[in-house]
């Protein structure tokens, strides 16, 4: 293969880590450091967790070449369950396994009536954002606390802690992605269902399998916002659904998914749109900016996504 | 690809010009540090949910004032309406080394809020917000916690006292009531038990309607409220009326045989609210003074510079101010030509007389002056001056 050729495919992808690396270079001199130190570290986990997390599940969803809308409302109602269980049973990992059920519950919902029923999937995760959305406020007309000792919660709240879940939510998901079916008919439903179910892949099967992945991970990064905050409200994980999609996006996830889904995106993604409002805020940047630079950038990645030559976004 | 490699130099590029004239979200470029007289250069966090309204675009005005009286370095940064980060943002605070924060956020997540301030050795004080008593006692607890400076009087059923009031004078008999949900804005049934119990007093003739629930989004159903009640002839919008009652009123009011006449917790200064006091269709706005927040400021720069009034209370104060109301045109005025909301720049209290009002600044400053100051910033107190 000649070397230009072998540039041209490789450089794609490291296109997300350039603009990561570049961004961390900017805000390194513009915060004088600050923003690596280890303070600011465990800030950028905290508040980076939810979104990776739930962004490596949602990839099975977004690889599939849909868009799931309801994540934010649906992770906003599995704090709601994992903090009445918790209240209620005194027992931590059952909070943790309930806010899996929800995300489970949910998801398979959405799944079964997109596939199923065959609504479109933005009518169906409309339709779900407004119910889980109205759950969360009838839920919670007052905060709801876990109503245990915040210092027990304090384990979860480690910085290693943190970094080891996404590690190994990571390395599991990496194996789902790339070496089971699941991995490999999701991706190939996103380049081209009809093509999929003439090769023999049960898409509909499928398509459900990875809303479940996404699920799993929404009751996870769930439990994690609870030992954090230590309260539900009814703005509990309100526009995670627009973080995800931008993150996925900004990590070089095709907007159509298929084979060009990688886990990367997720991490990427997350990382470049937390650290990108984080450096900001420590650079001193006018809070009036931060959210219309973050806007500006996204418009920056859509147009370039955009297919020219059908002059539309990529399914 | 190519198209690629542009955004990420388009947008480092972007970053780089942004950051590259950073510094003017501080309000001014201290140091930190001892000053020659001894007093610390304090660095102060102010978290508000929004700097563009009247309220937060005042906040960060007074506060660069002051900051620059006083030798303080503001940082100012906006959580989400909802507070859904309002945690992310304290981390954000204490990593820029502040030393205090002012938060207008009491809904939720007190207990953490605190708990994070105490571990990063930052105080924590509340404007514009008081906490729960379920918060307030967790907070108390903490040597960490400055106090809350209400946004207004921390009595709310004042609000409602007053409104009734306004409702005889002006002679209306059928009213309707409408706020946040109770459960979620406890504050809502002290408003309503103010105008309830004060109306009876006054003239228990007039008939007040059920509560109508707004549950925080525009489409709140006061359209049926009111077509259940034809013979309605006052509306009084507890939880931002202005907002999420008062479009379904107009509306309704061009249909409707017997107009509504609106009182509203909350004021907005722009051109169609000025015409609508001048053509009686509102006859009641309301808010806080801005100037309150000087409380909060003078009380966390005595304590970071470790004085505390002779008279100060044992545990953190609630402190409240006086109300502005706003019943008809002339007083519409009034309130845009006296107070800041109308007169970019012009508060109650100058930078001067905050400064005086610190027991670091001023060894004769004592608390019981400070709360004075804060009861006297009504409308009349603003005319006056």
């Amino acid at each position: 293969m000649k070397n230009s050729t072998r540039i041209k495919k490789i450089l794609p992808g490291l296109v997300p880590f350039l603009g990561l690396l570049l961004m961390l270079a900017i805000f390194m001199v513009t915060t004088q450091g600050r923003l690596l130190e280890g303070k600011n570290l465990r800030n950028i986990i905290n508040q980076v967790f939810p979104l990776i997390v739930t962004g490596m599940g949602a990839l099975f969803v977004y690889g599939q070449g849909m868009v799931d809308i309801s994540v934010g409302a649906a992770v906003g109602c599995c704090t709601l369950v994992c903090a009445r269980v918790i209240g209620m049973t005194n027992v931590i990992p059952l909070g943790l396994l309930a806010a899996i059920v929800a995300g489970l519950v949910i998801t398979w919902l959405n799944g079964v009536i997109t596939n199923y029923l065959h609504v479109e999937f933005i009518m169906t995760s409309l339709f779900l954002m407004f119910v889980c959305r109205g759950i969360l406020t009838l839920g919670t007309l007052s905060p709801v606390s876990a109503g245990i000792d915040l210092d027990r919660y304090d384990i979860y709240n480690l910085f290693g802690t943190r970094l080891a879940v996404i590690v190994v939510i990571a390395l599991v998901m990496a194996y789902i992605l790339n070496y089971t079916k699941t991995g490999k008919y999701i991706r190939a439903i996103g380049s081209n269902p009809v093509t999929g179910e003439q090769a023999g892949i049960r898409v509909t099967r499928y398509r459900i399998r990875g809303y479940l992945l996404l699920g799993i991970t929404m009751g996870i990064a769930a439990f994690f916002i609870l030992t954090r905050e230590g309260t539900v409200t009814k703005s509990t994980a309100t526009g995670m659904e627009m973080d995800i999609m931008i993150a996925l996006l900004l990590g070089g996830m095709p907007q159509g998914g298929g084979t060009g889904t990688r886990l990367r995106s997720a991490i990427l993604g997350s990382l470049t749109y937390v650290i990108l409002r984080n450096g900001l805020i420590l650079s001193n940047v006018d809070v009036n900016l931060v959210s219309m630079i973050r806007g500006i950038l996204f418009i920056a990645v859509v147009a370039v996504s955009v297919n020219r030559k059908v002059r539309v976004l990529p399914r | 690809m190519k198209k690629q490699m542009m955004a990420v130099l388009l947008s480092a590029a972007m970053v780089m010009g942004v950051t590259g004239c950073a510094g003017s979200n501080s309000a001014t470029e201290a140091t930190g540090g001892i000053d020659t007289a001894g007093t610390k250069t304090p660095k102060i966090g102010v978290l508000m949910f929004d700097y563009d309204g009247d309220q937060g675009k005042n906040v960060k005005e007074y506060c660069t004032q002051i900051g620059e009286t006083m030798g303080i370095d503001f940082e100012f940064v906006k959580y989400e309406a909802g507070g859904s980060d309002h945690l992310d943002c304290v981390d954000e605070l204490i990593t820029k080394g502040v030393d205090g924060i002012i938060t207008s956020f009491a809904d939720s997540g007190m207990d953490v809020t605190i708990k994070t301030c105490e571990d990063a050795g930052v105080y924590l004080a509340h404007y514009a917000a008081v906490p729960n008593d379920a918060d307030y006692e967790t907070l108390a607890q903490s040597e960490y916690y400055i106090g809350a400076v209400a946004d207004g009087n921390a009595d709310y059923s004042e609000y409602g006292k007053k409104a009734a009031e306004v409702v005889v004078d002006a002679g209306l008999q059928h009213i309707g009531i409408a706020g946040f949900p109770k459960d979620a804005k406890p504050e809502m049934a002290e408003i309503e038990d103010g105008f309830r119990s004060t109306l009876a007093e006054l003239d228990p003739s007039v008939e007040v309607y059920d509560y109508h629930d707004v549950f925080f989004t525009a489409d709140n159903g006061t359209d049926v409220y009111l077509a259940e009640h034809p013979e309605m002839d006052g509306f009084f919008g507890m939880g931002s009326g202005l907002f999420f009652n008062y479009p379904a009123i107009t509306e309704a009011n061009k249909t409707r045989d017997q107009k509504v006449t609106m009182l509203a917790c909350g004021i907005f200064t722009d051109e169609s609210t000025i015409n609508d006091f001048a053509n009686g269709n509102l006859i009641l706005g309301t808010c806080g003074p801005v100037e309150g927040i000087a409380a909060d400021v003078v009380l966390m720069y005595d304590k970071i510079n470790g004085n505390a009034y002779d008279d100060a209370p044992e545990s953190a104060p609630i402190i409240s101010t006086s109300n502005l109301y706003v019943t008809n045109a002339e007083e519409m005025n009034e309130f845009l030509a006296s107070t800041c909301y109308g007169t970019a720049g012009k508060f109650m209290i100058s930078a001067d007389e905050v400064r005086d009002m610190s027991k670091t600044c001023n060894s004769d400053a004592t608390y019981a002056e400070l709360t004075d100051v804060m009861s006297h910033l009504s409308l009349e107190d603003a005319a006056a001056k």
